[in-house]
């Protein structure tokens, strides 16, 4: 589960902060109200929220998980008052807890298994126990096979075979790619 | 190593910037104060910055990744505090989501009906695929119409690869995920 938040200060045409506007938010794809939430935490889901004596507001929109909406939805921000002009600000993109992407080198820390296989212990730190995970060998650019084992939610163990004239190498080259959380 | 950079306004109730306002940042779990960068490269941590005479100001706040930076994940979320002689400390923000580097899918369909798919030796089929990532050596899976299936990939450059799969059934349907950096 993940909320998006998005924030603001609306201000007038002198820069003075608009409090007690009114503002909601529309899905593009088919123009209907969003619902969301006005704290991070909060359990009750809302259509409108409106600004603080600063002009601020905050909404949280929940991603798919929690019955909301695409990593690539965007939105229609309406802001409204009667001390303004209603604005329409179209195409807002949020942020909903993307993945991140990492690359590691086996060409130090190895450790040496039996001829021609070789072991790293990778400190990823994506906060994932299980990873999407994939090895490369970068002189011929093919994909390989590992074997991998996972050591806890920041680290794991990688083994490789390597094949080449004189055993041991002090590296490999070979680069593994991973994909986690990051949370 | 990867930063996120933040920047605003500060503007006082009346719309005018502040100038010379403290900026901290904190890490919403822990509530602890976050140290972070004023340039995109190089430079050392502080603490806190200062706005300059439009109210403006800038930080850049470390990624977490293999660095020894003890920087933050992609999902951590900030509280921004402002504080100033003239108005004291104004409304905090927070849940303040940063954008670390996040990695991008790129999805591709390939049809037998329209003599997309090479079969280059018996029970052998391949595609090319054009994903724009600039990553020579991304996260790669395919399906055979509706079964994932072991493949070998070749990268041929930072943009492109060709990626293979053994099957005994001909596909109409090669779909490929290739995951990267997208820098």
């Amino acid at each position: 589960m993940a909320r998006s938040h998005f924030w603001q200060h609306i201000l007038n045409s002198e820069g003075v902060p608009i409090s007690g506007a009114t503002v909601t938010l529309f899905d593009e794809t088919d123009d209907s109200e969003v619902l969301f939430y006005t704290r991070e935490s909060s359990a009750s889901l809302v259509t409108y929220t409106t600004t603080s004596s600063s002009g601020l507001f905050e909404v949280w929109v929940p991603d798919r998980v929690e019955g909301g909406y695409g990593t690539n939805a965007t939105f229609t921000l309406v802001v409204s008052g009667s001390e303004m002009d209603t604005r329409m600000i179209t195409g807002v993109q949020l942020l909903f807890q993307p993945p991140r992407f990492c690359e590691f080198d086996m060409f130090s820390r190895l450790s040496l298994l039996e001829e021609h296989y070789y072991s790293i212990n990778i400190q990823h730190n994506l906060n994932t126990e299980h990873p999407y995970i994939q090895a490369w060998n970068t002189q011929t650019r093919q994909t390989m096979d590992v074997s991998c084992s996972s050591i806890s939610l920041s680290a794991i163990s990688v083994s490789a075979y390597y094949e080449s004239e004189y055993w041991p190498q002090d590296s490999i080259p070979v680069r593994i790619v991973l994909l986690g959380e990051d949370t | 190593m990867a930063r996120a950079h933040f920047w605003q306004h500060i503007l006082n109730s009346e719309g005018q910037p502040i100038s010379g306002a403290t900026i901290t940042l904190d890490e919403d779990i822990t509530g602890l104060p976050i140290s972070f960068y004023t340039t995109a490269a190089g430079g050392t941590k502080v603490s806190y910055v200062e706005t300059n005479k439009y109210g403006f100001f800038e930080i850049w706040v470390p990624d977490k990744e293999i660095s020894l930076d003890n920087g933050y994940a992609t999902n951590t979320t900030f509280t921004l505090n402002v504080s100033s002689a003239s108005l004291g400390l104004l409304e905090p923000i927070t849940g303040i989501q940063l954008l670390f580097q996040p990695p991008r899918v790129f999805t591709d369909i390939f049809l037998d009906s329209e003599s997309e798919i090479a079969n280059p030796a018996t029970n052998v089929y391949s595609v090319v695929v054009e994903h724009m990532l600039h990553t020579d050596f991304p996260l790669v899976n395919a399906w055979l119409d509706t079964q994932s299936i072991p493949i070998s990939c070749t990268s041929i450059d930072s943009d492109s690869l060709s990626v293979s799969a053994y099957s005994t059934i001909a596909p109409t349907k090669f779909y490929v995920n290739v995951v990267g950096k997208d820098l």
